[in-house]
């Protein structure tokens, strides 16, 4: 079965990159610079793990923040 | 705790970044199999106790779990952050490259793993991350019900404090 990678560009607060070997990287961001916690990025999170772990497609998960940051 | 229980559910390797300040949340990267970090970034927690609220939803789990219960209770209760040396120091943190470097040598360990053949790179993380998933399972529900609590005596304790003082005296 062939998941759709649809999601990989669904989400405001995480930016989904995969290279041709599979690599994701997933990088948590607020509007490219350092990412802020919110309520709708939680949200957002819960689903994106969930797309990510069920996509075979997804060979090795990086995870990472944009600008170096994440907090509040 | 879903979001935390959907990271582990992930099975492949996974390889956390910090370039900077992972101040909030750092229970996602410790979920991780393997954390880079750069020799600048710091590790807090500012969102739980320093707050006013009760460190429940996981981020003691993983701490606890990565770096021993003793350390992980001094680094919940600190108000300062822990540099990603002494993260190393406590084996929560892998490797230390210089700043800027983190997500390359990610890239670096993540085509290294790709060497490995696909079952045995999907095992070896489902078989690592097993006994964490049991933790979170198992204290975490218990860990948020503390915390919600503690959250909702914060707001009330703040909601009394900003009433007028006009209706404390009616009250009173």
């Amino acid at each position: 079965m062939q998941f759709q990678d649809d999601y990989l560009a669904a989400y405001r607060s995480l930016k989904l990159t995969r290279d041709a070997n599979g690599v994701l990287v997933a990088e948590f961001h607020s509007n490219g610079g350092p990412f802020i916690m919110t309520a709708q990025a939680h949200t957002e999170f819960i689903n994106a793990f969930y797309r990510i772990a069920q996509d075979r497609a997804n060979k090795i998960v990086i995870l990472t923040g944009a600008g170096g940051g994440v907090h509040y | 705790m879903q979001a935390l229980e959907n990271i582990a559910n992930i099975r492949v390797p996974v390889i956390a970044a910090i370039e900077g300040r992972a101040h909030v949340h750092s229970d996602y990267a410790l979920l991780a199999s393997v954390i880079v970090a750069a020799e600048g970034a710091t590790f807090q927690d500012v969102a739980h106790f320093s707050a006013g609220v009760a460190p429940g939803d996981g981020i003691f789990t993983t701490w606890s779990y990565r770096a021993g219960a003793g350390r992980a209770e001094a680094f919940l209760l600190n108000p300062q952050p822990l540099r990603a040396r002494t993260a190393y120091e406590w084996g929560v943190v892998a490797e230390i490259v210089p700043n800027g470097q983190a997500v390359s040598r990610a890239r670096e360990l993540a085509e290294l793993y790709l060497k490995a053949p696909e079952v045995t790179r999907r095992n070896t993380r489902v078989h690592f991350i097993q006994p964490l998933k049991e933790r979170i399972v198992r204290e975490v529900g218990y860990g948020l019900a503390l915390e919600g609590a503690s959250a909702a005596d914060l707001v009330k304790s703040m909601r009394a404090k900003s009433e007028p003082v006009a209706r404390k005296g009616k009250s009173a």
